[in-house]
Order: structure tokens, then C-alpha cells, then sequence
């Protein structure tokens, strides 16, 4: 819908166009390049064309790039295209861009002249989109060509010499292991239309490091004129040694492109380059020479330089110069006397980034004193061959004092060290004993065992049996009566026994029965009568019912006739008998 | 006759005494021996000792070993163990030697509890494991005997206490029950001779399988003659001489 609003619109809002021209700088040094922008601006996308430049007399253009923007405020388009040139001069003087033109529906537009000063006092401009100032880095990728700072032709107008590439080594004439750097380069003023496949060289009987540039890149790009050509280049750097004498190639690098997609594919390639490679001279050759290679300073120090018998002390020795020292070999351990020297830990460092290598060597010896006063690290000779010099060259560290007092620790005169086993045995014997127990198990098998076991279960239940009890006696009126009724009656009966008063022995023999019979039914003494007996006896003991209703009418008679001794104890042992019998069926 | 009534008398008297010497005594005894590389001597001396007892076991291994007779010290360093599994020195003996004997073996077969939960229970005498079980367990007793009674007040919290030690008594009953359990086992023997073969049957005329060597632990199974069905701990199994085993 937007876009047929567009379509519909534009050639009715098809009016004026608007060119300008616009230099930025327009004052600046010869060789530096500037941009000259031209916008037309005006209603409508309908197939705006490029605005044409004439040609420029003492300028070149260097590259070219177009963008367009499109606005729509209030139903009105309003259509911005930019054509941004950079030119660039290498001579002074004033220079005047001619005007552009644009032709469009029939009329003519044209921009004003622009001046463009080139003067050797001129700022040199800052800002990222001046040609020098932002060279092409890396190898293009397809389909980014051009670019516009690009001064790249049109790929169907390219000529062999637009394209080169080249190997080129800052020392051909070296010792084992001399460092040197060899730069590959890729030179074009062309455009590719691919991005380009590189082979490296084969480096056979050489060491070999990819070398960064300074800015810490490992590709460098640049623009640089050779001749009348203004080239894009593209640079690698390797850092070599060779690692024995003889004559040693550097084989060819090369590089495949497709420059445009209706020809061949290119394939340039590096001339060989070969190198030669001086033996050591065996004059002057230091006994301990170990193959190092440059110019170096070896400096030396000791921290701290006081200390006590097991304490830490660090001996460092520094060797720094220009050279590759990292192919040296490891330093040598030494040993000094009333010093324990442990294996150096060895820092290498180098900066690859100049036409050399400049590297430094740490080399920390870890001391530890075993001995009290004076001790002395001894010098330590390095001694390498300097190719810039062409001779070997010693240096020797200087002796280092260092102060050792008495340990502090008590274990100050055992040695020191990884403890390590002579012979691998069994542990001795168990010691001497008083008393040698018998550990046979034996309670297990023992019936005791299992008795003592097995006895808190009665006992448990004999508990829970009274404790059952008990809680019935406190809590169950009834039973408690009922269970102390015999008893009760028995000792009623016991105390009555030896009294001669008639009255007073059939009181007690009353009430101790009717108190027996009353625990036993739960009720009140005074409310047991004959009648209450019989009734609840009807179906008790034969005989028994009736025995206690004698037993009643006695105690009534007894009241009001006198009852012999003899007839008293046989009612006292008749109500005995009576009690043990209701007992029984209980 | 009167120099041979005082020969008579002396060598009745030196066997009195011999007789008269306690374990205690003889253990000590064969200890300094060993000491003196009597290794032999300092043997049958731990031998005429008839108790069981984890020091003696593990002295009497030692000297077993000096006498270069594998078989027999790992069988006394495991009959150590197993009347005290937590035993350190003899964990570490153990462990050396079956390091250096021929046949490699499977080491979580002798897995011991050594862990410290266990260490101290470890350390005790089946019996002694026992007594403490036992007095545990009727202390439980006598708090629910408490508590059935209805005796349980503020100052003593029955139910607390009876908690602990039914507890304390389960875990007590449990480890005893395991040691005794191991103490009990009897199917476990060391092959005390150089190297024995095994068989397919309990007859050296049926195929030999295997042959172990000394000092390798067998588990056996049932017994037909002189022979025994014997399963080494990497799995294999046949016929040996029981003679050339000795029981853990």
C-alpha cells in the first residue's frame, strides 16, 4: 500500500531538482586526498541518473562511492542521492572542479565550480575517510570491490602490470640461527572480483614465526604509487632463522584470483630467494658456546641479599638485546657451596614487530641458604656470537655476597628436600602386653546370654499386669471394694474372735458380714438385708444364702438371750466359711 | 644317682616353669625373637598360644612374612582382621603383601568397615561388644519397666532416655551381629602352598583350569574327599586339595 502510494505519487511530485557540489577540505597538502560530494535532491525515484563530472586537470580521482536516501513528510517524497569522489593531487597550486551536470526529464542542472587549494603548509585533515588515512587492510572480499577510496579500474580494463607480488628478506647472509625478516607483498590496481588465495613459501631449514607489524596486525595494507600506478598493497612478515649452515631456499609464495569472472583464474608467484647461511667461525669459539645468536647485555641481582639458613632468596640474571634468544638453550643449573640451587624458571620475551627481534631473557634461580654467614653466588658465563660484530662475546655476572644468619626454625640443620623411600616393608610388630586377652566371641554362644535377653519381657509383664491393676483400684470404685472385701472380712472376723461380750461379738460378726457383702455389691452396709441376700443370692452357692439369713436372725437373737462361747465361734467359723465359699465363685 | 636326680630335678623345674609361662609371657617372648630375626623360633612360640587374639594374629603374620611364607601371614593378617576389622597396621600389611604376591586379586573383596562410625566398635572384643549391648539394652528395659509402672517424673524424662537407649541399642545389637556374623563365617581360606591347581572335578585326573599361588583368597564351597570347590574373587572357580588351603 506504501509503495503504490509512492508510485502513484512520484510523478505527479516530479518538479525541481537541486545539485550541489561540496569540497571537504578544500584546503590541503599535496598527497592527501579529499572529497568532493554532489547531491541531488528532489521529488520523485524515478531513474535519477549520476551527475557527470568533467574531467580534472591536475587531479586524480581515487575512488568513488554513491548512496541515496528517500524521505516522505506529508504524502511529499523527497529523494537524496549523494556521488562522494576522493581526489587527490600531488602538486601545489589552486585547482578548480568544473561544474557537474545532471540531465533530467529535459532540463539541465549543473553544480557551481568548486576551488580546491593544495599547499604544502596546509593542516593535513583528520577524519578517517581520506585515502591515506584509511588504507585497505587485508585481502578484499568478493563483491566489496570497489570501495570508495579504492583507485581500482574497471576490472575489464586491467593490464599484467597492475598485479605483482614480491619476497623480499632483510638479510641474505647469515649465521645459524641470526634472525632475519622476510616480507611478502601483493601489489594491485586492480579490482578483484574475488578474494584472493595465498600460499605461503615453503621454509625448509628454517625456523619460522609469523612477524606482526607495529600495529600488532599480522597483515599490513597500504596505498603506495609506483610510477604513475597507484597501488593497493598487501603485506606478510616472517621472522626466520636457519637452523644450520649451507645455503637455504625460501621457496616461491603465491597468490590465486579471479580479477573479473569472464577471464582465467591469476596465479602470481615469488622469485626463490635463496639464502646463505656463514658455519660459526672456529676461531675464538668459547668452549661453553651453545649457539646463541646477537647482541645481548646480561645483568644480574639477588633479592634479598641478607637472609637466614632456610629462608627464600631469588637470583635473577637478565639477558636482553637484539636477537632471537628464545633458540637459545635453557641456562645451566650451578651450585654454590652452603646454597641449595633449585631449577631456574626461565622467562622469554621478544618484540617482533622491527626490521629484528629484540628479546629478553629472564632467569630466576630459587636459593635457599643451608648454611650460616658468607655465602657467594659464583659468576655465571653466557657467551653467544654477535653477527653484526662477527666475533663471540662472554660476559660473566658478577659474584654476589649474600648475608645468611642462623635459622630461626628449629629443624635448621636437617636436610632439605623431597623425602624418598629406601625399602618398602611391613609395619612392625604390635608391642609387649601385660595380658593377652582371648577375643573368641564367646557370650553368644552362651544360654546365660540369651536368658538375661529374654528376662525383662516377664518382668515387663508383670509390671504392665499391676500397673493394671493398680489404675483399676484407683479408677473402679466396685473392684476396689471387691477386692478388699475378704481380706477386710477376715480381719473384721480376727478381731472379733476373742471378745466374751455377746452383744458386742454379734455387732462385729454383723458388721463385718454385711460390710463383706455390701464391698462385694457395690453397696451401702446398712442396705444389705435378709431379703436383699436372698434375692441376689437365688442363684449363688447352695446353701449359702440360707446360712447367711441363719447367720442374720442369730445376730438378732443374740440381741435379747445369751448365746454360749461354744455357739459363738461356731457362727464366727460358719461365717468364715461362708465368705471362702462366696470367694470361690466369684 | 645324685647327679641325675639334680639333672632330673632341674629339667622338671625349667619344664615347670616353661609350662608355668603365661601368653602374655610367651607373646613377649616371641617378640623379642622376632626382634632378633628369630623368625622361625619367634613363630612357634606365637603358635603354642591357643587363644584367639588380633595382636597375636597380626605378630605372628609378621613373622610368617619374614619367613618369606606368604600364604600363611595374609591368612593371620585377615584372621587379624577379623576379630578387629578396623585394624590399621593390618589393613596396611595386607594391603603390602598381597602388593607383592603373585596372583593380583580383586581388592573390594576385603572390604573391611573402617569408617569412623564403626572405628571404636571396631576396636572391641566380639565379648566386650556384647557386654555393652547387653547393658544397653537392659537399661532400655528398665525405662519402659519405668514407664509401664507410671514412675516417669519431671527429674527424669523416661521417654527421652528410653528413646537413646533403644537406639544406642539397636545400633550396638547391629555391629555385633555383623562382627559376630564375620567372625562366624568359615568359608573363607588362604592358599598357604607356592602354587595349586585347580581342577574341573575333585580329581586331578579330570582338566586343570587354573592355577593360583600363594596367598590368594578363596571362598569354598561344598567339599568332596580331599577336595573343596573354591571360587577366586576374579570369578573363577574349581577343584582344589584342601590340604593346600588353611581356613580364615
Amino acid at each position: 500500500m506504501y509503495i503504490a502510494i509512492i508510485l502513484w505519487a512520484a510523478p505527479a511530485l516530479a518538479d525541481d531538482i537541486a545539485l550541489t557540489a561540496k569540497a571537504l577540505p578544500d584546503h590541503l597538502p599535496p598527497g592527501e586526498a579529499f572529497r568532493l560530494v554532489i547531491t541531488v535532491a528532489g521529488p520523485g525515484i524515478k531513474s535519477l541518473p549520476d551527475p557527470i563530472l568533467p574531467r580534472l586537470k591536475g587531479l586524480e580521482i581515487v575512488g568513488k562511492s554513491t548512496s541515496q536516501t528517500i524521505e516522505m513528510l506529508n504524502f511529499s517524497i523527497k529523494v537524496t542521492k549523494q556521488t562522494t569522489y576522493n581526489i587527490i593531487s600531488h602538486k601545489e597550486g589552486i585547482f578548480t572542479i568544473p561544474p557537474a551536470t545532471l540531465a533530467y526529464e529535459g532540463k539541465t542542472y549543473k553544480t557551481a565550480p568548486v576551488d580546491i587549494r593544495y599547499d604544502k603548509s596546509a593542516p593535513i585533515p583528520k577524519g578517517p575517510r581520506t585515502a591515506r588515512r584509511r588504507p585497505h587492510f587485508g585481502f578484499p572480499k568478493p563483491g566489496r570491490e570497489p570501495s570508495n577510496d579504492r583507485p581500482m579500474k574497471r576490472s575489464r580494463n586491467w593490464s599484467k602490470e597492475d598485479l605483482k607480488v614480491t619476497m623480499e628478506v632483510n638479510k641474505n647472509d647469515v649465521v645459524p640461527f641470526e634472525t632475519f625478516i622476510a616480507t611478502f607483498s601483493f601489489y594491485r590496481a586492480v579490482e578483484l572480483w574475488e578474494r584472493p588465495s595465498y600460499q605461503k613459501p615453503s621454509f625448509k631449514g628454517f625456523w619460522v614465526e609469523e612477524a606482526p607489524f607495529k600495529n600488532g596486525k599480522k597483515e599490513q595494507a597500504a596505498i603506495e604509487r609506483i610510477g604513475d600506478k597507484v597501488f593497493h598493497v598487501t603485506r606478510l612478515r616472517y621472522l626466520l632463522a636457519p637452523l644450520t649452515s649451507g645455503e637455504h631456499l625460501i621457496g616461491s609464495a603465491n597468490i590465486s584470483f579471479l580479477v573479473d569472472p569472464w577471464s582465467i583464474k591469476q596465479v602470481l608467484y615469488t622469485q626463490p630467494l635463496v639464502i646463505s647461511v656463514r658455519p660459526f667461525p672456529e676461531k675464538g669459539k668459547p668452549d661453553d658456546f651453545t649457539g646463541m645468536v646477537g647482541s645481548y647485555k646480561v645483568s644480574s641481582g639477588a633479592e634479598p641479599l641478607k637472609g637466614s639458613v632456610d629462608s627464600s632468596i631469588k637470583f635473577r640474571v637478565t639477558i636482553e638485546g637484539e636477537g632471537y634468544i628464545k633458540h637459545a638453550p635453557p641456562p645451566p643449573k650451578f651450585t654454590a657451596k652452603g646454597l641449595e640451587v633449585f631449577d631456574p624458571k626461565v622467562t622469554d620475551t621478544a618484540d617482533k614487530t622491527g626490521t629484528g627481534v629484540h628479546s629478553k631473557r629472564t632467569i630466576e634461580y630459587p636459593l635457599i641458604p643451608t648454611a650460616e654467614g658468607k655465602q657467594t653466588i659464583p659468576p655465571l658465563v653466557f657467551s653467544w656470537y654477535d653477527p653484526a660484530a662477527k666475533k663471540y662475546v662472554r660476559q660473566t655476572t658478577k659474584a654476589i655476597t649474600l648475608d645468611i644468619s642462623a635459622s630461626s626454625k628449629a629443624t635448621a640443620d636437617a636436610p632439605r628436600g623431597k623425602v624418598e623411600r629406601i625399602k618398602n616393608d611391613i609395619r612392625y610388630l604390635k608391642p609387649d602386653v601385660d595380658e593377652l586377652e582371648n577375643w573368641r566371641g564367646s557370650y553368644y554362644r552362651d544360654p546365660k546370654l540369651w536368658m538375661i535377653i529374654i528376662a525383662p519381657f516377664p518382668v515387663l509383664l508383670i509390671g504392665w499386669v499391676i500397673a493394671k491393676r493398680k489404675t483399676r483400684l484407683t479408677t473402679d470404685v466396685a473392684y476396689a471394694r471387691s477386692s478388699k472385701a475378704a481380706k477386710s472380712a477376715q480381719a473384721k472376723f480376727a478381731k472379733i474372735e476373742p471378745i466374751e461380750n455377746t452383744r458386742e461379738f454379734y455387732a462385729g460378726l454383723d458388721k463385718a458380714l454385711r460390710g463383706y457383702l455390701g464391698d462385694i455389691w457395690n453397696l451401702p452396709a446398712p442396705s444389705v438385708t435378709t431379703m436383699v441376700v436372698e434375692n441376689r443370692l437365688a442363684n449363688g452357692p447352695q446353701g449359702v444364702a440360707q446360712g447367711l439369713s441363719a447367720l442374720f436372725k442369730a445376730v438378732v437373737e443374740a440381741r435379747y438371750a445369751p448365746v454360749s462361747s461354744k455357739d459363738r465361734l461356731n457362727d464366727l467359723k460358719m461365717a468364715r466359711s461362708l465368705i471362702l465359699l462366696l470367694e470361690k465363685k466369684r | 644317682m645324685k647327679t641325675f636326680l639334680a639333672l632330673l630335678l632341674v629339667f622338671f623345674a625349667t619344664t615347670q616353669t616353661a609350662m608355668a609361662l603365661t601368653d602374655a609371657q610367651k607373646f613377649n617372648s616371641a617378640n623379642k625373637l622376632y626382634l632378633e630375626h628369630e623368625y622361625g623360633k619367634a613363630v612357634e612360640l606365637y603358635n603354642s598360644i591357643d587363644i584367639s587374639n588380633p595382636d597375636l594374629e597380626y605378630n605372628r603374620a609378621s613373622a610368617y612374612y619374614k619367613e618369606g611364607k606368604i600364604g600363611k601371614a595374609i591368612l593371620h593378617l585377615n584372621r587379624a582382621l577379623k576379630l578387629r576389622p578396623g585394624d590399621e597396621d593390618a589393613l596396611a600389611n595386607l594391603r603390602y603383601i598381597r602388593s607383592i604376591k603373585h596372583d593380583r586379586e580383586n581388592d573390594g573383596e576385603d572390604i573391611y568397615i573402617t569408617n569412623a562410625a564403626v572405628a571404636v566398635a571396631n576396636a572391641l572384643p566380639i565379648n566386650g561388644m556384647i557386654a555393652i549391648t547387653l547393658f544397653v539394652y537392659l537399661l532400655a528395659a528398665a525405662c519402659l519397666l519405668g514407664l509401664i509402672l507410671g514412675n516417669n517424673n519431671k527429674v527424669v524424662n523416661l521417654p527421652r532416655w528410653l528413646i537413646f537407649f533403644v537406639t544406642i541399642t539397636i545400633v550396638c545389637a547391629a555391629l555385633t551381629s555383623y562382627r559376630i556374623a564375620r567372625f562366624e563365617r568359615t568359608d573363607r581360606a588362604v592358599a598357604i602352598e607356592n602354587s595349586i591347581d585347580a581342577f574341573s572335578g575333585p580329581s586331578d585326573i579330570t582338566d586343570r583350569l587354573f592355577t593360583f599361588h600363594e596367598g590368594t583368597k578363596v571362598t569354598i564351597g561344598r567339599k568332596d574327599g580331599a577336595y573343596a570347590f573354591v571360587t577366586l574373587s576374579s570369578g573363577l572357580s574349581g577343584w582344589a586339595r584342601l590340604e593346600n588351603l588353611e581356613r580364615i
